[in-house]
């Protein structure tokens, strides 16, 4: 990485990862969403820093599309589905918010051992990188399962999504842009989607409790 | 081209809600869809692969496969969908003002899959897969009632984590391919990895291959992450179900296809991915036949049926053989074909009925001989039996299984498809035979007939194999076989 001091980046990895630690320990769905906001927005930052450093106007391209598109839009989106729906708790179900954290730290270590053998092929700087960008999927996955609330499903989505960018960032610089381009503009339509189908939900069952849906079977 | 032709319909679907203007509309956008589509399978097939608009779109023999599926499928399904559509609105399944909605989400479908089937760029079937997965969100939960939206967020949390995996293993693709071919799209273009596939970093292609296959597995439903395809396919209106069994289905392994033919020329050589394919496919086949047996709703029965299918594809191309891939490349079509038709003609059957429980369908021929007739026949397709040419296509997988050593692999398959056989025979008998609901309204028109042409096709392929067909599978096969 050319440019970005071994201190700042260690500081930009720090806040990605505790920033995710957060969103698990959060108990209510506004201060995890927050904290997914921030996230993003250090995640933008880090990337339009590269791109000033490297001088390539694609890098630049795509800090600005993810500040304005995933920091921006949908945090509106979801936090207007919040409002409507008066959810505040997320729902914890199978792990309190203490134990979950001593998963989310066991997963951590899980990430560190995962990409060992990628260690050879990255500088170090980035092997902590595509740690910290394992881990976060890692968190979304679980987070996915232990909370009920289906908008914390979606946070989760997105904490996956946000992990396979830093992972990416750090492996390859990024993919090219048309690709980049496509997923988030996926990323984007997904969460109107959801919204919608969020809203369809409260007609349904007046409330945004996955655990309702369970006349499907067999 | 194309793809154009499906974003301008849909765009134009949402103009008017009048019934005429949007059959209208429809029809000739199928029409122009099936003339351009048409003519670049045949320019495809003719010198072995087709480029447009410098290079960002290409085909090959494989693609032109998957397209052509795609189209009759959606030729045959919009067709279907106006009476069917309309039949509902009348009885108020929902409300008219809806119905545009509908062919907007269904033309936006169909664009993303000509996409991901246009492409020579692994990203962009990414960015192709993950959306139709959104264009059919809503469309699974068309009728907003309590089942419908549990199947569309099911669906579509379940896929887009599996997709995400996909997108990894993309990213992993990548940064093994870049320092070779650049830091631009022809890192990830399937015309170009071939030429440094021996070069590329092992670790990591196996890594990314690994993630993409379970990623974009998930996505053709194979088991055990099947669990959301049934309540997908079977909550969704009838026509739609048709569309995502025959040929979504398709496209997701078409994606996996493209991986699978990449690690051959690779140092990771075909064994992991065959094995991981020929193991999905198995247990696919396992446990859907125990589902297909036990099975009371009858449009899920159909879509644990596709799960089946899916499984005897993974079976074929996972073993890797020129006979293996010739038989499933056929099959797919096959699949495709007797699927949709089965849900077309299911859909009415459970339009008339009003219920989809199979225990309370009773007398079908009775009351409606036509349906009958074309039931008989997809039963006898769907299930492989002779002369159908789903019989033809899985009986090269079965003795290819046999041929190269795998023997109980080979009887236990083939005992799982008697079970299964035997569960479909069950359930139709049933609902085809009996003492008929006096509430039924009995006849229907002979124009009925005209919903069984593609089992009609699927039929005559059992009996004959046209040079050129034969000629196209052989180029697929080669494809698949050998990169590009």
């Amino acid at each position: 990485m050319v440019g970005i001091s071994e201190n700042m980046l260690n500081l930009f990895l720090f806040v990605l990862l505790t920033s995710g630690l957060i969103i698990v320990y959060s108990t209510r769905v506004k201060k995890a969403l927050n904290w997914w906001t921030l996230q993003t927005i250090v995640v933008s930052i880090l990337i339009l820093v590269q791109g000033v450093y490297s001088r390539e106007w694609e890098v630049l391209v795509v800090g600005v599309l993810l500040l304005i598109g995933k920091a921006g839009i949908i945090p509106i989106l979801l936090r207007r589905v919040l409002r409507e729906s008066k959810t505040e708790w997320v729902g914890e179900i199978y792990l309190k918010r203490t134990s979950s954290l001593v998963v989310a730290g066991a997963l951590t270590l899980l990430a560190y051992d995962v990409t060992k053998p990628l260690v050879t092929l990255s500088q170090p700087g980035f092997r902590f990188g595509l740690v910290v960008g394992l881990a976060l999927i890692f968190y979304g996955l679980l987070l996915m399962m232990i909370r009920k609330v289906a908008i914390v499903q979606v946070l989760g989505l997105l904490l996956i999504d946000n992990g396979i960018f830093i992972a990416g960032f750090f492996l390859t610089k990024g993919m090219p842009l048309l690709v980049e381009m496509g997923s988030m503009f996926d990323i984007l339509i997904g969460i109107v989607i959801t919204v919608i189908l969020s809203k369809q939900m409260l007609e349904n069952y007046h409330s945004l409790n996955v655990d309702h849906m369970r006349s499907l079977k067999g | 081209m194309f793809i154009g032709v499906a974003m301008i319909a849909a765009v134009g679907m949402l103009l008017s809600t009048k019934y005429n203007y949007l059959r209208l509309l429809n029809s000739v956008a199928l029409l122009l869809l099936t003339v351009s589509g048409g003519w670049t399978i045949r320019q495809t097939l003719s010198q072995g692969s087709y480029t447009y608009g410098s290079g960002l779109l290409y085909w090959d023999a494989l693609s032109a496969l998957l397209l052509s599926v795609i189209i009759m499928i959606a030729v045959y399904v919009i067709l279907f969908s106006f009476g069917y559509m309309e039949a509902e609105i009348r009885e108020n399944r929902f409300p008219k003002e809806r119905l545009r909605w509908y062919y907007f989400w269904i033309w936006i479908f169909i664009a993303t899959m000509l996409l991901v089937v246009s492409t020579p760029n692994l990203g962009i079937i990414w960015v192709g897969i993950e959306g139709t997965t959104l264009a059919t969100t809503l469309l699974v939960g068309f009728y907003r009632n309590k089942q419908a939206v549990e199947a569309a967020w099911k669906y579509v949390i379940l896929c887009t984590v599996g997709i995400s995996f996909a997108l990894l293993g993309t990213m992993l693709l990548f940064a093994a391919a870049s320092p070779l071919l650049g830091q631009s799209l022809s890192a990830l273009d399937w015309r170009m990895l071939p030429k440094v596939a021996s070069q590329l970093d092992p670790t990591l292609f196996r890594l990314g291959a690994l993630f993409a296959v379970v990623g974009y597995g998930a996505k053709v439903g194979f088991a055990p992450m099947h669990a959301w395809l049934p309540d997908a396919h079977s909550q969704a209106p009838s026509p739609v179900s048709a569309l995502l069994s025959a040929v979504l289905l398709n496209c997701a392994l078409y994606a996996i296809l493209r991986w699978y033919s990449l690690a051959r020329l690779t140092t990771l050589g075909p064994d992991l991915i065959g094995t991981i394919l020929m193991c999905f496919g198995f247990l696919s086949l396992a446990l859907m036949a125990g589902f297909i047996l036990m099975q009371k709703d009858i449009k899920r029965l159909l879509a644990y049926s596709s799960v089946e299918h899916m499984g005897i594809l993974a079976l074929g191309f996972g073993l890797g053989t020129r006979e293996t891939i010739w038989g499933a490349s056929l099959h797919l079509v096959l699949h495709g074909l007797t699927k949709a038709n089965l849900f077309v003609i299911i859909g009415n059957l459970v339009q008339k009925t009003g219920t989809r429980h199979m225990s309370r369908i009773h007398g079908v021929f009775k009351l409606w001989p036509y349906t009958g007739i074309i039931m008989i026949l997809g039963l006898l397709s769907i299930t492989g039996t002779p002369p159908f040419g789903t019989f033809r296509s899985e009986l090269s997988i079965l003795s290819g299984l046999f041929k190269t050593g795998h023997p109980i692999l080979g009887f236990l398959t083939l005992l799982f498809l008697t079970v299964i056989f035997a569960g479909f025979l069950y359930h139709f008998l049933q609902m085809l035979y009996g003492q008929p609901n006096e509430s039924q309204q009995p006849g229907e028109g002979i124009s009925t007939l005209i919903l069984a042409i593609p089992l009609l096709v699927v039929l005559f392929l059992g009996l004959f194999i046209p040079q050129s067909l034969n000629q196209t599978l052989n180029q697929v096969v080669q494809v698949i076989l050998g990169g590009v």
